[in-house]
């Protein structure tokens, strides 16, 4: 146990050099290893999430047998993931089912139970979302009144009269004012600042990469 | 008047010389032991003879006065107590004395066989063993006196004693009265109550009262105690007891004479007193001559480099009132039965140079119990590497210049003064103890020497005569080791040999006085050397062993002033060393042998108790013997290796270590503030229960005012269904994407990238919309692909229900790759190896349709048969949400695609960290179509209706009220602000 981490150091340093070498020199004979070296990671990356899932069913297991207060929470999510997974797994996601003559008389139930359950979950929660960065919004001035507060807040109606009616009514002259500084917000501020964000994070990925070829970062443990 | 025959030149000579007149050989030897008897004892002269010998002493007693000289006894006198040894020593004292001595018992039954008085009649070792059974002295020693009794004259020399010591010091007056008034002190123990110190016991102090004897013996001279019955003391003690009474009588003031002195050393002194008519001139020498040997000390001190510490005892016990009579230790002194005490017999040894600084104290001690003989060989030499030739030439120049100043020592032991200036230079540049020595050397020779011992000056003569006498006459029962007497100053041995009786007196195996000071070995034969090795302890042979290697380291320095000596002696002492006995065979100087073949020899594992009281008290703990481990060492540079010491014990046992609180020392006001941190961090983690507002509070009237109006503003254009508000302008021109889509080759797959999230759905569904009915519009075969785990349910759902108008059917107008997992690095794989990355699709087969691999493979379905690798696809179209995903794809898969066929459908609130890599000269993104606004653009570009023009009304009418609920709740939650500053303003003042 106690060179595990040296070993695991080495396979990472090693697989990492080795592919960033395959990247920018191609070599015939190493093109299987490129390819096994990335399918591995892929299917590793797979593994991990069929074991996350395992561990978050486990979990809300443990609690719904426990008998904790909010139980039942774990106890719906749990039916549902069991659902889905027998559902997709056994009929397969497209699975259909037909009940009439027309086409349209069908049911696809892994299909029907994203469609009508997962996905406008999620919206209703983008659709709270909205409504509470406005609300905050709102109150911001009432907790902080300050320079940044004020840039933000006239940053976010900006951007909302951009993609308001002011911007694309016929407001003649207000509409092109509008548009043209959302436009230029949009364009000049936010692509700079995320310009910036981009150049770092590249020079992080590299730092981070080479730290692990060398072994100086081991964020698989050890 | 009897006559002696010479043993050297075979002349006559009156029985009063002690020096041949013809030959200047010494007759006294003869007298006191005669030389053709040698293992006769001393007492083993005739009583006539011997008190002829006596009565001619007291016969010379007027001729001789110290009158005419005063420091030096005459040494041709025979009837000069000088003869039997000017030595204090009680093992010196002459056999005439010594047969005195031996008198005496029969007067005291109760004493011990071991009382002085046997020391001193003590038989000659050869017929008495020193260790088997030392107090047989009595019995071996043949009574001198007929059976009927004593001759008068011996009970009246029993009586008074003092009488004996004052005509003797009347004789000798230099050295007479440490060595006689010894000899009657120990006389006087015969009185006294038997000595309670046991015999064999030779502590320290007893070894040091010796010195105290000495003194003592004047004091038991005038003690009244020291009456002894007169029938064992002869005629002439008692007679001289009496004259010394007398003299007490007149000298001392009235009253008791002993009073306020009981040591009777002062009441002596005072008797001594010179002005009183009625003492003799010799005791007025011997009163003037009794502070002399202090005083002489205390010149040799002067005069040495430094004191020994017997002198310094010596002096000290002279300044000191002798108020303390010592009969235990003079009893002790005296009572040394097998002669192996630290006593009188061992003084040279004692003085031999280098000698004290290996011994203990005691023997120190010891040493100062000698004051005669080693004032004779250290006068003036302290240190005992340079005192002999220093003392002997102090002591020859003070013997030539001022007699007077002699040290006790000198006087005590060079009764012969009358000849200071006889000798030849050659003799007065040779040390007389080498000279002596030389003679020793050549004991056989004696004859020879004889013309050398005519060059030795009277004064040493006497010197060294009585002294040798005095040796002789010792008890047998302590006969010197050989290392004790090779360490006899050799001044005694010119002596020695000056009076060498024959040849047969300097042979090995003689115990006669001149072999002892010839340094002889008392032992002739190896028998006769274990029978001397008995008697001596362990100490003895353990400083025998020393002594050779502290002589050696000194030869140097004796050979340094032994450069004078004629060739031929000189040449004797190059090959022996002075401290060795001269002639003796090699065997016998070894004392080694001798002392560790003895049958009766002390074990060498039992150690004396004497000794072992002396034996320093060890108090530390035992050594612990280091543990040697077998095991190999476990840690270290030497791990690996085996029977290595291991640490010492203790060191790992120390003990348990101090235990040190590490508990943080802090105040309670620190303990407040930390605990209230605590808590805010607990709270952080904790889940806050939603507290129960009351449906119409502050907060949620708000917040219901907020739904309500944005609900209403959403919803409103879809049931009014109007055009409330125009297109959106054309932020980038959508024609590029039409033609690139127009230009697709016909049957070249799109590759359509699902990539968001089912909560973003709206928004990207009516952007991505209108782009993927243009292409289901060109028929364009699409693969569905994604790197999000929903991304193919959401991409199924976007052909099949958002665009199911145009009919696509899986497996033969589209296919669904499924989830491409790894990130950035399943994107590479699948950008380099798409074939093998995702074998099986989503295509809605059961499981056990997976059992088929060729059916549910997706490459082999219709629209990806001319499908190897990315670059086959006519168009990459990408529908995301999130600017890293959009990142990766374009960093990972773009390279793989076809030039300028990457186009990115993103969700507005990504379009700033995307619009960089459409900016970009190199064609990242060839385009790029955002949010609602996009789709709504490209429908109109399509001149088509679809969701995005639909959203684009809604989204228009809710960010403007957004922008009014902003201001609005703004506005409020400003002028709150200000009112409470202005309300703590207030407070405030």
């Amino acid at each position: 146990m106690r060179r595990l981490p040296l070993l695991s150091t080495v396979v990472a340093a090693l697989s990492g050099g080795l592919a960033l070498y395959l990247l920018f020199f191609q070599i015939p004979g190493l093109a299987g290893l490129r390819s096994y070296l990335l399918q591995s990671a892929a299917s590793l990356a797979a593994l991990a999430l069929i074991v996350g899932i395992i561990h978050l069913l486990t979990v809300h297991l443990d609690k719904l047998i426990a008998g904790e207060e909010r139980a039942v929470y774990s106890g719906v999510l749990v039916f549902a993931l069991l659902l889905t997974f027998l559902l997709a797994f056994a009929f397969g996601p497209n699975f259909s089912y037909s009940y009439g003559s027309d086409a349209t008389d069908r049911i696809e139930p892994a299909n029907w139970l994203f469609q009508y359950v997962q996905t406008p979950i999620e919206i209703s929660l983008m659709a709270l979302l909205s409504i509470s960065l406005l609300y905050a919004a709102g109150r911001l001035l009432r907790r902080r009144v300050n320079t940044f507060s004020v840039v933000f807040l006239i940053s976010v109606v900006i951007a909302l009269l951009g993609s308001s009616l002011v911007a694309t009514g016929g407001f003649a002259g207000l509409s092109d004012a509008v548009a043209t500084v959302s436009q230029w917000v949009a364009r000049v501020p936010a692509v700079a600042g995320a310009r910036g964000i981009i150049l770092g994070v590249a020079l992080g990925t590299i730092a981070t990469g080479l730290r692990i070829i060398m072994g100086s970062d081991r964020p698989y443990g050890g | 008047m009897a006559e002696l025959q010479c043993p050297a030149c075979g002349q006559l000579n009156p029985d009063h010389l002690e020096t041949c007149q013809h030959c200047q050989a010494d007759l006294s030897a003869l007298v006191s032991s005669p030389g053709d008897m040698p293992d006769e004892s001393p007492m083993g002269m005739e009583g006539d003879d011997l008190a002829d010998w006596l009565l001619s002493m007291r016969e010379e007693e007027p001729d001789d006065d110290a009158g005419d000289e005063p420091d030096y006894p005459d040494e041709g006198d025979p009837g000069s107590p000088s003869a039997p040894g000017p030595s204090p020593s009680s093992a010196g004292i002459p056999d005439w004395l010594a047969a005195l001595s031996d008198e005496v018992p029969p007067a005291a039954p109760e004493q011990p066989a071991d009382s002085p008085e046997d020391d001193l009649a003590d038989p000659s070792p050869a017929e008495q063993p020193l260790a088997e059974d030392p107090p047989h002295e009595t019995q071996a020693i043949p009574p001198v006196d007929s059976p009927e009794g004593p001759p008068g004259w011996l009970t009246d020399l029993a009586e008074g004693e003092d009488s004996v010591e004052i005509s003797g010091s009347s004789m000798q007056v230099g050295d007479l009265p440490d060595w006689i008034e010894g000899l009657v002190s120990s006389a006087g123990q015969l009185k006294a109550p038997p000595p309670a110190a046991e015999p064999e016991t030779e502590s320290p102090q007893a070894g040091a009262d010796w010195l105290a004897d000495l003194r003592g013996d004047d004091e038991g001279a005038d003690s009244p105690d020291s009456d002894q019955p007169g029938g064992e003391i002869p005629d002439w003690l008692e007679g001289m007891d009496a004259i010394h009474e007398e003299i007490e009588s007149t000298s001392m003031p009235a009253g008791d004479p002993d009073e306020g002195d009981p040591t009777g050393f002062a009441a002596e002194d005072e008797a001594l007193d010179p002005s009183v008519p009625q003492v003799p001139d010799w005791i007025s020498q011997l009163a003037n001559q009794d502070p002399d040997p202090r005083e002489s000390l205390e010149t040799t001190d002067e005069n040495g480099e430094e004191a020994p510490d017997w002198l310094e005892k010596l002096d000290s016990m002279a300044e000191s009132p002798a108020s303390e009579p010592e009969p235990d230790a003079r009893a002790e002194e005296t009572a040394d039965p097998a002669g192996e005490g630290p006593t009188a017999p061992e003084p040279d040894g004692l003085a031999q140079p280098g000698f004290g600084e290996g011994i203990p104290d005691w023997l120190d001690e010891l040493q100062s119990q000698t004051p005669p003989i080693f004032g004779e060989i250290q006068p003036g030499g302290d240190r005992p590497g340079e005192a002999l030739p220093d003392w002997l030439q102090a002591s020859s120049e003070e013997a030539e210049l001022a007699g007077e100043d002699l040290s006790f020592e000198e006087e005590s032991a060079d009764p012969e003064p009358s000849e200071p200036a006889g000798a030849g230079e050659a003799q007065e540049d040779m040390p007389d103890w080498l000279s002596g020595m030389t003679l020793d050397a050549e004991a056989g020779e004696f004859e020879g020497e004889s013309d050398e011992e005519e060059a030795i000056p009277d004064w040493l003569a006497g010197f060294e005569q009585p002294e040798v006498e005095e040796i002789a006459e010792e008890p047998d029962d302590e006969p010197l080791p050989d290392w004790l007497t090779t360490m006899v100053p050799a001044e005694d041995q010119p002596a020695g040999t000056a009076e060498q009786p024959p040849a047969s007196m300097a042979e090995p195996g003689d115990f006669s006085p001149a072999a002892e000071a010839a340094g002889v070995p008392q032992v002739d034969e190896p028998g006769d050397a274990q029978e001397e090795a008995d008697g001596i302890p362990d100490w003895l042979s353990n400083l025998q062993e020393q002594v050779p290697s502290l002589e050696q380291q000194e030869a140097g320095e004796v050979q340094d002033w032994d450069v004078d000596l004629p060739e031929g002696e000189q040449q004797a002492e190059v090959d022996d060393p002075e401290w060795l006995p001269a002639g003796e065979p090699d065997e016998k100087r070894d004392p080694l042998p001798a002392f560790s073949q003895g049958p009766d020899e002390i074990a060498p594992g039992d150690v004396p108790d004497w000794l072992e009281a002396m034996r320093p008290e060890d108090d530390a703990p035992a050594p612990v013997a280091p543990e040697v481990s077998d095991a190999p060492e476990q840690y270290g540079p030497l791990a690996g290796m085996r029977g290595l010491l291991s640490a010492e014990p203790g060191i790992g046992q120390a003990g348990k270590p101090e235990a040190y609180s590490v508990k943080l020392r802090i105040s309670d006001a620190q303990q407040g503030s930390m605990e209230a941190l605590r808590s805010m961090v607990e709270a952080e983690t904790e889940p806050q229960p939603a507290g129960r507002k009351g449906l119409f509070s502050e907060q949620g009237i708000l917040r219901w005012i907020i739904v309500t109006l944005l609900f209403l503003v959403v919803i409103f254009p879809f049931f009014l269904d109007l055009p409330i508000s125009g297109l959106p302008p054309m932020a980038r021109p959508m024609g590029n994407l039409g033609r690139l889509i127009n230009d697709l080759p016909a049957g070249a797959p799109a590759l359509v990238i699902v990539d968001f999230e089912p909560g973003m759905s709206g928004e990207l569904n009516a952007a991505a919309g209108a782009v993927i009915d243009h292409l289901m519009l060109r028929e364009t075969p699409l693969a569905l692909v994604s790197s999000s785990p929903l991304g193919p349910a959401l991409g199924e759902r976007l052909v099949s229900r958002e665009l199911a108008q145009h009919g696509y059917a899986y497996g033969q107008d589209y296919v669904n790759l499924g989830y491409i997992p790894g990130g950035a690095t399943g994107l590479q794989n699948f950008a380099n190896f798409p074939r093998a990355s995702l074998p099986l699709g989503y295509d809605g087969l059961p499981f056990w349709g997976l059992l088929n691999i060729e059916a549910a493979n997706p490459w082999n379905q219709a629209p990806l048969q001319n499908v190897g690798a990315l670059s086959d696809f006519g168009l990459t179209l990408l529908v995301t949400d999130n600017p890293d995903t959009t990142r990766s794809w374009i960093e990972q898969v773009h390279p793989k695609l076809k030039p300028g066929t990457f186009v990115v459908i993103a969700s507005a609130q990504a379009e700033p960290l995307i619009l960089p890599y459409y900016n970009s000269g190199e064609g990242q993104v060839a385009v790029l179509v955002t949010g609602v606004a996009g789709g709504a653009s490209y429908e109109a570009f399509l001149t088509r209706e679809g969701p995005g023009r639909a959203y684009w009304d809604s989204l228009g009418l809710g960010a403007l009220a957004a922008i009014v609920l902003l201001f609005g709740a703004g506005s409020f939650n400003l002028f709150l602000y200000y009112r409470q500053l202005e309300s703590e303003r207030k407070g405030r003042r």
